[in-house]
């Protein structure tokens, strides 16, 4: 009887809990349908009011009317938190704000957005927020109703943002200035299924190789093997975290591969991942790793990076923008060259690496209190003078079509280097969330000696292949 | 051949095993401190970022003295855990002895049954029913706010009855009778009869609730989303090493992991000794 009893209670127990976490997610479920039935209304608002738009810019007059009737609903505040990385958080207050920078990176007296909107009854106030670009999204999806009403984040989220409904649509009155205004590249990458979501902010959110000029002429930078080659005799390194899908994909998509999604099911399709081309990929990855051993370094995150250019060996590396200062701080900032990807012998041809570029945008959050003059303001972010400001003091490369023509930035040699590279770049967009671990397990298996024949590695692609396609 | 082995004296067979264990202890406790030697050493480098060698070749306090700046309020963050640490401390220390000496000491109908719930409801992570706790907070209107974390940390305190039950059942019921005589309650007992004689488990349980807050990561974060000035240490040393500020805040985030093992460290040392005797007295079953 006694162990009856407590067999009971502890399967009473064990529904309770069960109850208990379920309550916890459709808690969050109601949240989500909440969020979609606010992207609606607040999608539809401003579209609706503007009425048939044109590619011309709307007038300061016409956005700050808009500003004024959300301001007026709210007592004649406005009051807007926006989320911005550590790096950025002073910048956007000086932009928002109309400050400058203590050290003169950037001045906004007299022209920031509160000097250019300024309107009559209408009280900005404005909460910049530390969060960082990659984790925005994951916290905008949380919870909603906390998140900023304006955030930068980086193209590679913006999906996971639109499914979740918690990123609204870009009024229509909007879209035509960032059309015109922005690289067609950058825009696309703001679009899903031909909606605009998001306003383009920079364009560096991809990799290149850097490399060191004291050790590496031009010449050597050209394809993998003279790069290694040279490193060998030198006695330097090189590294490319192979074990991370964000750069091994890069050799997949340079031998014919390509990544599809569907976005209503959201499930991926690896194509010839599996076929030969996944294992021409692979060997071209693996050559490098087999015959230049302990030169080319196949794994390594920032940390990793800082800690192997602290050891004064590594001379060339396949990163990101983030990383210019620490490398100009250990080679020297006249040292520090830019080129795009090298080549790879692929089947004895020499082929082009490609890579994934994204960009880094600001979305206006789907359940925002002040969804248009959160949208003003996401645009003035991004517009061309707050762009040309943030290339100057943050050394942030630009979308903006003129600033990108113009000299200055032009003759600069990592827009350069990441200009060179776009040809081969994709977009990210096709990726969700099931597809970095098992890809970064390839370079994983690369590096530890585990893939010794095709057949291995025909064997791995299969699996891998596999569980992102059925995830 | 036992003739051989015996020749050599007891005391030389002894030293011989001793130097053995030594060595073997030394090898561990080598092991075992190295990280914490490193974490202190690179606390004062005065070079930048990660390092490959082990003893930093520029030294410096600084690291210490830009622990708190405008991004990075190391201090509020720091008095914001200690504020949650002793507040939740002192209700859970009193939810945890009261629940144990009820199970402890009073007869009645769910009692078993009792101890059963709390086992098994025990058994589960705290963080398993979060989206229901974060909920619950919301609704009440208290989130973003450290007295969330204090209801989080101190709520369900009770489940943790286990181990001071243990101990009050070691405590002769003659004295709660002899007490009764005298005309004392259930109520005077525990706090004039009980209490007084468990110095070492209470000492115990506080230490453990004390250090909850310290180390608790997944339910701030949670919590408190992006509302920095409510940070606890170890939420806000986490974001003092994200991509964009790895390198220049490297060093001063050792410098914090120090600090905050200093209040701990030193609660620990002073009340060592009855924190072994709690958990061993708490340990044998009279």
């Amino acid at each position: 009887m006694v162990s009856k009893a407590k067999k009971t209670t502890a399967l009473l127990l064990a529904a309770l809990m069960c109850a208990g976490a379920f309550a916890g997610c459709s808690g969050n479920g109601s949240n989500t349908n909440s969020t979609a039935s606010g992207t609606t209304s607040t999608a539809s608002g401003p579209s609706a009011e503007s009425g048939s738009t044109d590619a011309a810019a709307p007038t300061t007059e016409q956005m700050v009317a808009k500003i004024k009737e959300e301001a007026s609903a709210n007592g004649g505040k406005v009051e807007i938190k926006v989320w911005a990385p550590g790096g950025d958080k002073n910048f956007v207050k000086a932009a928002l704000n109309g400050d400058k920078d203590k050290n003169g990176a950037y001045d906004f007296t007299g022209k920031g957005f509160k000097d250019i909107y300024k309107a009559d009854g209408v009280t900005y106030d404005f909460k910049v927020v530390e969060v960082g670009e990659n984790d925005a999204v994951g916290k905008l999806t949380e919870d909603p109703t906390k998140a900023a009403d304006v955030f930068q984040f980086p193209t590679d989220t913006l999906l996971r943002a639109q499914q979740a409904k918690a990123i609204a649509e870009v009024p229509s009155l909007l879209q035509g200035q960032i059309k015109s205004e922005n690289m067609e590249k950058a825009v696309e990458a703001t679009q899903i299924d031909g909606k605009i979501y998001a306003y383009p902010m920079t364009s560096d959110n991809g990799y290149i190789l850097f490399y060191d000029k004291a050790t590496f002429s031009e010449d050597d930078v050209k394809t993998f093997e003279g790069l290694l080659d040279k490193a060998k005799e030198k006695g330097a390194t090189v590294l490319m975290s192979i074990d991370n899908a964000w750069y091994n994909a890069g050799f997949f998509y340079a031998a014919g591969c390509d990544i599809k999604l569907d976005t209503s099911t959201n499930k991926m399709t690896l194509e010839k991942f599996s076929g030969d081309e996944g294992v021409k990929a692979v060997n071209a990855m693996k050559s490098l790793v087999d015959n230049y051993q302990n030169v080319f370094i196949g794994t390594g995150d920032d940390a990793a990076i800082a800690t192997r250019l602290a050891d004064g060996k590594l001379k060339a590396v396949v990163t990101g923008t983030w990383n210019t200062t620490n490398l100009q701080n250990t080679w020297g900032a006249d040292n520090v060259g830019a080129a795009k990807l090298p080549t790879v012998k692929m089947g004895g041809t020499d082929t082009q690496v490609h890579s994934f570029g994204g960009y880094k945008l600001i979305g206006v959050n789907s359940q925002s209190k002040y969804p248009n003059t959160s949208a003003i303001i996401a645009s003035y972010l991004t517009g061309k003078d707050v762009q040309e400001q943030r290339y100057k003091g943050r050394n942030l490369i630009p979308t903006n079509k003129e600033l990108r023509e113009s000299d200055e930035v032009k003759s600069n040699p990592i827009v350069e280097a990441i200009d060179a590279q776009q040809e081969f770049a994709h977009s990210q967009s096709v990726c969700t969330q099931a597809f970095w671990e098992p890809i970064a397990s390839i370079g994983t298996d690369l590096n530890n000696g585990n893939l010794k024949s095709d057949d291995d590695i025909k064997k791995a692609l299969e699996t891998q292949v596999k569980s992102v396609e059925n995830a | 051949m036992t003739q051989v082995a015996g020749e050599k004296s007891y005391s030389q067979r002894q030293k011989t095993v001793n130097i053995v264990v030594y060595i073997i202890l030394t090898v561990m406790a080598i092991i075992w401190l190295l990280p914490i030697v490193w974490i202190i050493l690179t606390s004062f480098s005065g070079e930048s970022g990660p390092q490959s060698h082990f003893i930093p070749q520029k030294w410096t306090f600084d690291n210490y003295l830009n622990l708190a700046n405008e991004n990075f309020p190391y201090w509020r963050w720091f008095f914001n855990t200690l504020f949650v640490a002793i507040i939740s401390c002192v209700i859970s220390t009193l939810f945890v002895l009261m629940t144990s000496y009820t199970l402890s000491r009073l007869r009645f109908k769910w009692r078993k049954k009792f101890l059963n719930i709390g086992l098994i409801l025990g058994m589960f992570p705290g963080f398993m029913a979060m989206a229901a706790t974060y909920a619950i907070i919301e609704w009440i209107g208290l989130s973003q706010s450290l007295f969330a974390l204090i209801l989080v940390y101190s709520a369900g305190a009770g489940m943790g009855y286990q181990i001071s039950k243990g101990f009050f059942d070691t405590i002769s019921h003659s004295l709660d009778e002899a007490a009764t005589i005298d005309g004392a309650n259930k109520n005077t007992i525990f706090w004039r009869i009980i209490l007084p004689l468990s110095k070492p488990i209470l000492v115990y349980t506080a230490l453990t609730t004390f250090i909850g807050p310290w180390v608790d990561f997944i339910f701030v974060s949670y919590i408190m989303k992006d509302n920095r000035d409510n940070y606890t240490v170890a939420l806000g040393l986490q974001r003092m090493l994200e991509r964009e500020t790895f390198v220049e805040n490297y060093t001063t985030f050792f410098a914090g992991a120090v600090v905050v093992a200093i209040p701990i460290t030193l609660l620990f040392i002073k009340m060592q000794k009855y924190y072994v005797e709690g958990v061993t007295g708490g340990a044998v079953k009279g």
